[in-house]
């Protein structure tokens, strides 16, 4: 009797999961449903703006080695009104693969198996990362299309591409390596206009603002991280809670620790490399002095109950655990990230708990600069694209490239059709349409299934901010935002990376490893947790003598030297 | 004669010819990336064409300052490891074996592996939510009863390997028992019957029935741990690390993977791979020697 | 068999129950714990304090997992390989075991350590890769099959088991003219119902849990098991995906694209993949019956 009774229980499990399954595969078939195949083509005008006759029909391989990307693919990739009238202006079909790997795992083996998709996006970030060495190589090595003359012939719109929006020294080093004899190989995407036009993020140290008004400070109380100890203090003794009547963590982090050394902010320099100036020399950062004061005021906050000693580590669920219910008083972040999550959770039966900034707090120099808000004119590194060296449909893939950069590509793969989901108003600027709002807003994934904002906006580069704010939405200024971009505000700055002399250092693969900033990051937050200050300034010291065993020295000498073969070098 | 005895065991033979195969396609060719290791990376080379680099990367990696801080912290980790959760497994098995109601067996027996199923990820979240300094359940429980601060057990070195032990325990002992019931399964109820009419209380039948009975399998078990214990487990460590407990919890696993993977030092942690692979080895033979003398059962 | 017991083993028994219940618990809470939080919204379980039963009931998070339209697919492939690579793979190892058996096989020795040893040392993904592309495995449903053909690990406990079958019954049958292949498919694989039903479990579950892989080996997303295809969705859902989301620079975009957190899906995840196992475990459950052997030693 019992075996039965343990088989239906099994079967009804089963069932159960079933029945879940068929009630979402019915949710993923509205989803395909739900969108009539559109004569989406505004009326024949507009043909070919090649001049030709119909494009010849063609498959790209678009291999984007980016995890996480795959909600970008529309639900049927082929037919969506965007892709429809991207095959009728190019004539090209796109066949996407995704990735589950990380990126870099997924490089090498295209790389060292030779496998080459017509077109690939990638992540390179520019100097010694691990993707732009990989891709650096397999250039070098013939694996890659070189661009210049396909860009002459058929990507006139992509002439721009490596100028606007990326950073002169990543221009220079990286995207016209020496070693490429003049040829370029990487197309740099999603490059904002102009400086102004990057996404500011408004990093700062935030409060909840009922703690802050309950102690009667101010936000531009905070002048200088020194200035947290105090309020931090008061807060533990103040015998607030959170939402679940817990007591509230004085401060803590999101996941990993981000962004906990937005409160070290005095005792930082916020540079652009690992170096800091010391006596007029340059030297690495672990160096200075200020790496003493900073790893000792943080101890301080840790072994005095001040700092949430778990933050280092947690992961993301962990950490946006306590912040739903409002459980750490002081947090640092950009603030997207604390809008984004606070809004649907803490905000929404709670709004007097809302986080504001705290200071500006000065920096080591004195200057009202924070993370990010010290920016390198242009972008240091970039998501881009490239293609196979063995790839017989490149003219393809450059026109493809070349039509989505265009005027009326930019509008369509961003806004979609014209007539159908946007117009252009009195003005001349794109307005959503009403369907298209509605349609928005009952289905979250309607968009990207049309081909709206989806894969199709890969390769794109120059982006205006928030590209096309199509009104529909009036323009809603999100006033606290504005509050915290203005705490710090944005510095441009342009000149050269001393980092960039790390490429002709002939040792530098002997140290890199000594250097690693992982490996640093562990040191320094281990001193954190030590016995005494002088046990921490122990390990400090330890390691900076493995360093100097190591060669460092000897690298510092010699960046010291090259950094006098220009005058334009920055740290 | 040596071809007659071929012969005879022809069909013996045959059973192993596609796992000879199979091994030598799968296994070996693909194993000239080893030579890695002492080579310097580059990809439009075949392995075989790349430029030699000499022991560099090995010099590399025995001369990294925390060398013998991982080679210490994997082994004492899977070491203890071992140590408790061996006897757990066999244990497990042994006190399932002296149930007499079949579906309590059963029952527990299919709720004791559920753990194994569950990445991690999952389990050590939940750990460090239940240990957690900030007002988790067991930190309340002490300071109401013993006052004080709350306890990082996580981030503490002295805490940590029992927490990696009791939770790789935990998580394994429900699976790790079931070849253990399967060997206890195919003992002849005849010998305990035999036994009890001797007279034989239930733990003499458990001591001079059950565990002999099953010795090979213990034997077999024993010795195939002892190969793994140059890895302590890559994934639970990684979730463990606290800047606090770097001491402690810097493993060969981690080190290899961070090196390999994150930052693409390649043959750097193909070397360490390989010396894990060969100190595994090593502890491998003798364990198996040892077996075999002590009690017959081996490997090979 | 009628005796009484003694009061030490009265207790014991008590407290082998007591403990076994208690460790139960442990293992079944953290299993129904897990089943809660998958069906409760992700934002909601933000808030802490679920313990028993969903506070804010959704489906939402299968869904997500469902919603896929490979997910019909996936699971059809993890299925059949389950099936089939089990099927082979227990057959051919335990063919294996029985072959190195006898210590008087010439060579035994060097095979065993032959295979063995390649539990030590492997190349590395790449030469992998380029293996399987010579042999025409990539993108092929072969590669979820042939490569976990053998587990050296599998062929050993068998074996172990097959030495503890007597003798004395494939004398008898060797001296009625029986070979080596009659014996073992007559002799031995009908005794060996317990380890056999072990190993098969354990091949069956690797199978059903590798996601890796669908991941490095198979571009084709309909060539996808459920294990990948469920690691794919976790990836959309995490920090770094929803940090490129928001720098996708469009409003609509930011907000729309998940209705679940990453560890409510992952709670959903382990439901969903344990559960088959839980499902067939039962019917494998009765090889694990003392005794099996009985019959045959009469004969």
């Amino acid at each position: 009797m019992k075996s039965w009774l343990k088989k239906g229980f099994s079967l009804g499990l089963a069932m159960l999961i079933c029945s879940v399954a068929i009630l979402g595969c019915t949710n993923a078939n509205n989803g395909k449903n739900n969108d009539p195949s559109t004569s989406a083509s505004p009326a024949g005008s507009q043909n070919n703006a090649s001049g030709e006759g119909k494009p010849e029909e063609v498959t790209l391989k678009l291999l984007v080695a980016w995890q996480g990307l795959s909600f970008l693919a529309p639900s049927d990739l082929a037919n969506n009104p965007v892709a429809q009238i991207i095959k009728e202006k190019t004539g090209v079909t796109l066949d996407v693969e995704w990735i589950t790997i990380p990126e870099i795992e997924r490089l090498n083996l295209l790389f060292a198996t030779n496998n080459m998709p017509d077109m690939v996006m990638a992540p390179y970030w520019g100097g010694q990362d691990v993707h732009t060495v990989a891709i650096k190589k397999a250039a070098r090595e013939g694996l890659i299309m070189p661009l210049n003359d396909l860009i002459e012939k058929y990507g006139s719109n992509m002439k721009d591409a490596f100028n606007v929006g990326v950073a002169s020294d990543f221009r220079e080093n990286d995207l016209e390596d020496v070693s490429f004899n003049g040829e370029r190989y990487l197309l740099p995407m999603h490059t904002p206009l102009s400086p102004e036009d990057t996404t500011q993020w408004a990093y700062n140290v935030f409060v909840r603002k009922d703690i802050l008004e309950a102690l009667d400070v101010k936000p531009s109380d905070i002048r200088h991280s020194e200035d947290l100890y105090p309020l931090l203090k008061q807060i533990k003794d103040g015998n607030f809670t959170d939402t679940a009547g817990r007591p509230v963590i004085p401060s803590g982090a999101w996941q990993n620790g981000w962004n906990y050394g937005s409160m070290l902010n005095s005792f930082t320099e916020n540079n652009f490399t690992a170096f800091t100036k010391i006596d007029e020399q340059y030297r690495l950062g672990i160096f200075s002095e200020l790496t003493d004061k900073r790893v000792l005021f943080m101890r301080k906050l840790v072994t005095e109950g001040l700092f949430d000693p778990e933050a280092f580590r947690q992961n993301d669920t962990v950490a946006k655990e306590k912040m739903a219910t409002g459980r750490v008083a002081m947090v640092s972040a950009h603030y997207p990230h604390m809008n984004t999550v606070l809004s649907q959770s803490l905000y929404v039966d709670h709004p007097e708990m809302e986080y504001v900034p705290v200071g500006p707090i000065a920096d080591a120099n004195g200057e009202n600069t924070m993370v990010e808000s010290k920016v390198l004119k242009g972008q240091s590194g970039v998501p881009g694209m490239f293609i196979g060296a063995d790839s017989k449909n490149a003219e393809a893939a450059m026109r493809y490239l070349n039509f989505i950069n265009s005027e009326e590509g930019k509008l369509l793969v961003y806004l979609g059709v014209e007539g159908e989901h946007w117009t252009k108003d009195a003005a001349g600027q794109p307005k959503h349409t009403e369907k298209f709002l509605e349609s928005a807003k009952s289905d979250p994934s309607y968009a990207v299934n049309q081909g709206i904002g989806s894969v199709y906006t890969l390769g794109v580069y120059g982006l205006p901010n928030r590209m096309f704010q199509a009104a529909g939405d009036a323009a809603q200024v999100d006033e606290l935002y504005e509050t915290s971009k203005e705490v710090y505000g944005l510095t441009v700055v342009d000149g050269y990376r001393l980092s960039y002399f790390n490429n002709e250092y002939p040792e530098f693969d002997k140290i890199q490893t000594l250097l690693d900033s992982n490996t640093q990051r562990d040191v320094i937050e281990s001193a954190y947790f030590a016995a005494s200050d002088e046990k921490a300034l122990q390990i400090l010291n330890d390691y900076r003598n493995q360093l100097i065993k190591g060669g460092v020295q000897e690298y510092e000498t010699f960046m010291n030297e090259k950094a006098k073969t220009r005058d334009d070098i920055i740290h | 004669m040596r071809l007659k005895s071929l012969w005879k065991y022809k069909y013996l033979y045959l059973f192993l010819f596609p796992a000879i195969i199979y091994y030598f396609i799968f296994a070996y060719i693909p194993m000239y990336g080893i030579t890695l290791g002492f080579k310097e990376f580059q990809f439009n080379k075949s392995i075989w064409e790349m430029p030699w680099a000499g022991m560099q990367y090995f010099d590399q990696f025995i001369n990294y300052y925390k060398f013998w801080d991982l080679i210490r912290n994997t082994l004492f980790i899977s070491f203890l490891k071992l140590l408790f959760g061996f006897p757990a497994a066999l244990g497990l098995a042994l006190l399932l074996n002296e149930i007499r109601s079949r579906w309590f067996k059963r029952m527990i027996q299919t709720v004791s592996y559920l753990p194994f199923f569950v990445s991690w990820v999952v389990v050590m979240t939940l750990f460090s939510k239940i240990l957690s300094p900030n007002a988790g359940p067991i930190n309340e429980l002490k300071t109401k009863w013993f006052g004080g601060d709350p306890i990082f057990f996580i981030g503490d070195p002295s805490w940590f390997h029992s927490i990696v032990v009791l939770s790789d325990v935990w998580k394994h002992v429900g699976w790790n028992t079931i070849i253990f019931l399967a060997a206890i399964s195919a003992i002849n109820p005849e010998l305990y019957e035999a036994a009890s009419m001797d007279g034989a209380r239930r733990f003499q039948r458990m001591w001079y029935i059950t565990l002999p009975s099953i010795r090979p399998i213990i034997g077999i078990m024993l010795i195939l741990s002892m190969g793994g214990l140059m890895s302590a487990g890559y994934e639970q460590i990684y979730l463990m690390r606290q800047p606090s407990n770097l001491a402690v919890s810097e493993i060969l696993d981690t080190y290899i993977i961070h090196m390999g993977l994150r930052q693409g030092y390649y043959s750097l942690a193909t070397v360490a791979g390989m010396f894990q692979g060969v100190v595994s080895l090593v502890i491998i033979f003798a364990a198996n020697s040892i077996s075999r003398r002590a009690s017959g059962v081996s490997l090979w | 068999m009628v005796y009484k017991e003694t009061l030490g083993e009265k207790w014991f028994t008590i407290s082998n129950y007591l403990f076994l219940i208690l460790f139960g618990c442990s293992t079944v809470y953290l299993f129904f714990y897990i089943l809660v939080l998958s069906f409760n919204d992700g934002i909601d379980a933000l808030k802490g304090g679920i313990y028993f039963w969903p506070r804010e009931f959704t489906l939402a998070n299968y869904q997500t997992a469902f919603g896929n339209p490979n997910i019909m697919s996936a699971f059809r492939l993890s299925v059949l390989r389950a099936g089939v690579g089990t099927f082979l793979s227990v057959l051919l190892t335990s063919m294996a075991a029985y072959a190195l058996l006898r210590k008087d096989l010439p060579g035994r020795k060097y095979i065993i350590f032959y295979c063995f040893f390649t539990t030590l040392f492997s190349g590395g993904i790449i030469p992998l890769y380029m293996l399987y592309k010579e042999i025409g495995l990539i993108n092929s449903i072969w590669i979820y099959i042939i490569p976990g053909m053998y587990s050296f690990f599998n062929i050993i406990i068998i074996r172990t088991y097959f030495e503890n079958i007597p003798h004395s019954l494939s004398e008898s049958a060797r001296m009625d003219g029986a070979g080596d292949l009659r014996i073992f498919f007559q002799i031995y694989l009908p005794l060996s119902k317990p380890v056999l039903a072990t190993i098969a479990l354990f091949v069956a579950v690797a199978h059903w849990n590798d996601w890796v892989t669908g991941a490095f080996f198979v571009n084709n997303p309909d060539l996808i098991p459920a294990a990948t295809l469920l690691q794919k969705v976790l990836a959309e859902t995490s920090f770094e995906a929803n940090a490129m989301q928001q720098s996708m620079n469009s409003d609509l975009m930011a907000k729309a694209v998940s209705n679940t957190t990453p560890e409510a899906l992952r709670m959903a995840f382990v439901i969903i993949v344990t559960i088959p196992v839980l499902c067939v475990y039962p019917f494998l459950q009765k090889y694990f019956v003392q005794g099996v052997m009985i019959g045959s030693i009469k004969e």
